[in-house]
């Protein structure tokens, strides 16, 4: 169930934020929510979810409660805990048909491959289950003795599938108790609203048309297509992504939850590493303190810092999926922070600020191609359409095709909204509007005359949301189905 | 400076929380009745019901997506709400949300199939094996219905763009090479004697004096569908008494609304005036309530139209057509004592393109006549197509009907060889296709092959045999099989008793030697006699 289906927003959410309302017991009402949201997605892996959530509680007395020896121990088992599973779910096939390739190539028999389905947010959930264990280890978080509170903690809805990842300190101190102020409400809606935006309005428009531009063959894509194709890809992720962190972001604060921030206009950045500190906020921030910082960080000699950086952007490739195309996307973005430390971000500084955005936007552009291709071989083939194509097909291929107004307008409100300048200019706007009127002692019409401004707005946004998402459910055929 | 009271920020603060809980709340709230503040989606399906209580694991794991659909269909104000999509896209940007629907130019839509705006870019990618496949299909129709003195004849009607590409985006044409229909018809002309009739002409020479074509339904128009039957009718003469096909003056045209398929499709309610027919002096058909009004005999046979006139010297007819048929039905029923239309393209009755020859067989009609639009051609593989592939469109004693009359064409010509050995060997001579390697074998050994005479193209074998039970014999083996290439008869059923069967093989070796297969009990069936042929067409 995704936050933007009609059976989340009309039958999910409205049960559950009633059942919490009135419930004394808020906990259990969110974790039971939270697991039938996930046994809704996942029926069977529900139990792959329960039996993380009980192995980390039990890793997690167990590293509490012994000698130093035993709790590295314990940390070790608790870390083959977790990776193992991650490792099984959802790398055990890709790395068998690697090995088989090579053995292959060797002229050797292959290795029996399992296929297991891929639950969904594991990835998530077992980063945040590992945080817990790993803070536990270093005294950074108190351990939990109760399991109710430690599975809501990694199984809660808002956060489970698309993050952000959440430190089991950031929000022990709220499980444990929390109030949720008509404030927390308010700005939790405005977040989980404008994330739906994000989402349905500009992403999900923008993904039809990546994928109708990324199925075309080879042979018919012309460059501008291809162009086309990529930027609004570059948009789809970041609007998709970003609205689904606003959306658990808002959520949470609806039910006394802060969620740390995810993205911040990553787009606006100059250089690739200023991308990171704005990209997926809350991954970065997990490779950076439990794998960049264990491994020596930029302590160590130069070589030993580059090397740090490749397998940290190795493994965030391998994060996002197992194929040698987000390996080929992470290692793209490790070339480019090495490239940066070794001097270009000292010559970039030199340049106008238009050449860095557009040093960034082409780094970012040219890998998101691989992010998106279905395999190594396609992504290769599209950035040859990008660079030196030379086809300009007509017909259903032609770019025309997929400038409608709709997808023009997706398109230009996700340039337009990529970069901060917009909403920070409505709300300088606002500001001195507010401080003008309160000086002027007009402050207690302005207030109202903003709110309703406000509600104007965001019924709107929220009215073409909805009818966005209700469309999603019309199948029409031109015959009867029986 | 005044200040803010704290009722108006607490107010303030409500506002969005508010909207929000009343925006989901509503359809929550209104959960099963979609219809609230709406009408009917004419989405033509039945909406999903709401998922009983599960009774077993498998049933548990299944709740989940029977209970989503139940949501999609069923939430309160669901049909208002997709109403107001369609009308704030379509009426306010001009794009359709549906993927299904291409909104062309002056207000007309268009069915966006992929395969026919590929078909329709020069995009499409008819091979000549499709072509052939769809000749055989035709012509081993026409051969048996021929030995049956049944005619036959197939009648393409085009689809909507090709009659009104100027009202297609600027950018989808025009083709850069030939569509589908006219690579087929290129080829029927050249190389069958089936009756094929392309529609296209007599729809433009029409579309001069009429709009042929509804402009936001994917189908042709009474105007449309009159030229499509007269263009039809007068290729017939032997059934269609020319001097009783009616024309306009027959007919009184009456102004009528009819309900569009394409706004429907996405989500909005679309009627359409159009021009209704009557026969001047009354219709002389009549229409027979053929099923018991749940769509069985529909469902179990494909006939969806019957109609009849109390007159014996009248022909009958069998049609096989598809949607495009409802408008042309009521003028070609006129010809006929009895007319049976069955429709089994829609994939909606999952019978595929499989040809009615058990209904052909029990109507016995004069003439059969298959009427489809050009969508069912191209590069298909749904099973809506004509000759979709991997499915047998035609039944055996079918099939076998081309094969005769290849036979019969061939038989005086040189190279044809009697058979002058059969061994039967458990060691066949290449490897088996579906099969284990030890299953038994027959070798075949032709005499007559002089030299020079050894031809690596393919065989018309015809085989007699006596079998004590069901069995199939086969003849290609390898996927490199010209035959199987050529979409010729390589397996056939044999039934218990004497049989005399056609099967292509796919050449004799340089001792006139070929090899077929049992499949089943190898003992149960003695071999009598064979002679084969080789033939332009194979």
């Amino acid at each position: 169930m995704v936050f933007s289906s009609p059976t989340f927003l009309f039958f999910f959410l409205p049960l559950a934020l009633i059942l919490y309302v009135i419930s004394p017991w808020k906990n259990m009402v969110l974790l039971a929510a939270s697991l039938m949201f996930y046994a809704w997605g996942e029926p069977v892996y529900i139990i792959l979810m329960l039996t993380v959530i009980t192995g980390n509680y039990l890793l997690g007395l167990a590293l509490h409660g012994s000698d130093p020896a035993r709790r590295r121990r314990w940390l070790v088992v608790a870390v083959a805990f977790n990776l193992g599973v991650l490792f099984y779910f959802k790398y055990i096939e890709f790395f068998l048909d690697s090995i088989n390739a090579v053995l292959g190539w060797a002229g050797l028999g292959a290795l029996p491959v399992p296929t297991p389905q891929l639950p969904l947010g594991i990835s998530f959930f077992i980063f945040q289950s590992m945080t817990y264990v790993v803070d536990v280890y270093r005294g950074h978080a108190r351990v939990e003795r109760s399991l109710t509170n430690l599975a809501l903690y990694i199984s809660m809805f808002p956060q489970l599938v698309a993050g952000p990842i959440v430190r089991f300190r950031e929000i022990a101190q709220r499980i444990h108790e929390r109030s949720v102020s008509l404030r927390d409400v308010s700005v939790g809606s405005e977040r989980f609203v404008i994330g739906l935006a994000k989402k349905v309005l500009i992403a999900d428009p923008l993904a039809n048309t990546v994928d109708a531009i990324f199925r075309i063959p080879g042979a018919e894509l012309s460059p501008a297509t291809a162009w086309f194709g990529a930027v609004c890809f570059g948009l789809q992720i970041y609007y998709d992504f970003s609205g689904y962190s606003d959306m658990g972001i808002g959520l949470g604060r609806m039910f006394g939850f802060r969620f740390p921030e995810n993205f911040k206009h990553p787009y606006e950045s100059t250089t690739l590493r200023e991308f990171w500190r704005r990209w997926h906020m809350t991954l970065s921030r997990w490779f950076r303190d439990y794998l960049y910082i264990p491994l020596g960080g930029n302590k160590g000699t130069p070589g030993r810092t580059y090397l740090n950086l490749t397998i940290v952007f190795l493994l965030t490739g391998l994060w996002h999926g197992a194929s040698w195309n987000f390996i080929v996307w992470g290692l793209l973005h490790g070339m480019f922070m090495m490239f940066e430390r070794l001097g270009l971000e000292t010559a970039l500084r030199r340049t106008h600020v238009i050449v860095q955005h557009l040093y960034l936007l082409l780094v970012v552009q040219i890998s998101w191609v691989f992010f998106r291709a279905q395999d190594l071989g396609h992504g290769i083939t599209y950035l040859r359409a990008m660079f030196a194509g030379t086809v300009s097909p007509a017909g259903i291929y032609a770019l025309d095709n997929y400038l409608t107004n709709y997808v023009l307008l997706a398109f230009a409100a996700g340039l337009l909204f990529s970069s901060g300048w917009a909403p920070r200019y409505c709300a300088r706007r606002v500001f001195f509007s507010c401080r003008a009127s309160q000086r002027a002692g007009r402050a207690a019409v302005m207030v109202p005359a903003l709110a309703a401004f406000k509600a104007i707005l965001f019924f709107s946004v929220l009215f073409l949301c909805l009818v966005n998402v209700s469309a999603e459910s019309h199948k029409a055929f031109i015959y009867f189905r029986f | 400076m005044n200040t803010i009271p704290a009722r108006v920020i607490s107010v303030s603060r409500c506002v969005v929380p508010a909207l929000l809980l009343m925006c989901v709340a509503l359809p929550f709230l209104f959960m099963g009745r979609p219809d609230i503040f709406g009408a009917d989606s004419g989405e033509n399906r039945v909406p999903a019901p709401l998922p009983s209580i599960p009774q077993s694991l498998v049933d548990y794991l299944k709740i989940p997506k029977a209970f989503d659909s139940y949501v999609y269909d069923n939430f309160g104000m669901r049909n208002l709400l997709i109403e107001a999509n369609a009308r704030l896209k379509y009426g306010l940007l001009g794009v359709s949300f549906s993927r299904k629907v291409l909104v062309g130019r002056n207000g007309w839509l268009f069915h966006n199939n992929h395969r026919d705006m590929l078909d329709y870019s020069g995009l499409g990618d008819v091979s000549e094996q499709d072509l052939r496949r769809w000749r055989i299909v035709l012509e081993e129709r026409g051969d048996w219905l021929k030995l049956k003195h049944i005619v036959f004849g197939v009648a393409v009607a085009p689809t909507k763009q090709s009659i009104y590409a100027e009202f297609m985006p600027a950018h989808l044409g025009p083709r850069s090479k030939g569509s589908a229909l006219d690579r087929l018809s290129a080829h029927m002309a050249g190389k069958s004697d089936v009756v094929f009739l392309d529609l296209r002409s007599a729809l433009r020479a029409a579309k001069t004096n009429h709009q042929v074509y509804f402009k936001t339904d994917s189908h042709w128009n009474f105007h449309g569908a009159l030229a499509g039957y007269e263009h039809i009718a007068r290729a017939f003469p032997e059934i269609f008494d020319p001097q009783h096909i009616l024309d306009y003056p027959d007919l009184v045209a009456a102004q009528g609304s009819y309900r569009t398929n394409l706004p429907a499709m996405l989500g909005m309610k679309g009627t359409e005036k159009t021009t209704r027919f009557e026969r001047r002096d009354g219709w002389l058909a009549r229409s027979i309530k053929s099923d018991d009004g749940d769509g069985g005999l529909k469902r179990r046979t494909g006939i969806t139209r019957i109609s009849e006139i109390d007159d014996p010297s009248l022909k009958r007819g069998l049609f096989i057509v598809d949607s495009f048929y409802g408008w042309n039905s009521q003028f070609f029923a006129e010809h006929f004592q009895r007319l049976v239309a069955v429709n089994r393209f829609n994939y909606g009755w999952k019978l595929k393109d499989a040809f009615p020859a058990e209904i052909i067989a029990a109507e016995k009609p004069d003439i059969v006549l298959m009427q489809f639009v050009e969508g069912h051609l191209g590069n298909c593989s749904k099973p809506e197509c004509l000759a979709s592939p991997g499915i047998e469109s035609n039944p055996p004693e079918v099939r076998q009907a081309r094969l005769q009359r290849l036979f019969a064409e061939s038989r005086q010509a040189p190279g044809h060889l009697q058979v002058v050995e059969v061994v039967r060997t458990r060691e066949p001579m290449a490897r088996v296709r579906g099969g284990p390697a030890t299953e038994p074998a027959w070798r075949v050994v032709f005499a007559g092959m002089a030299a020079g005479q050894h031809r690596s193209g393919p065989y018309l074998l015809r085989i007699r045999v006596e079998a004590d039970e069901e069995l199939l014999i086969r003849s290609a083996f390898s996927r490199k099989s010209a035959c199987l290439d050529r979409q010729e008869v390589t397996d056939i059923q044999v039934h218990a008793g004497i049989s005399e069967l056609l099967l292509c093989a796919d050449g004799l070796d340089h001792n006139g030697k070929t090899e077929l297969r049992v499949i089943g009990n190898a003992g149960a069936v003695r071999f009598l006699a064979a002679e084969a042929v080789a033939h332009p067409d194979l």
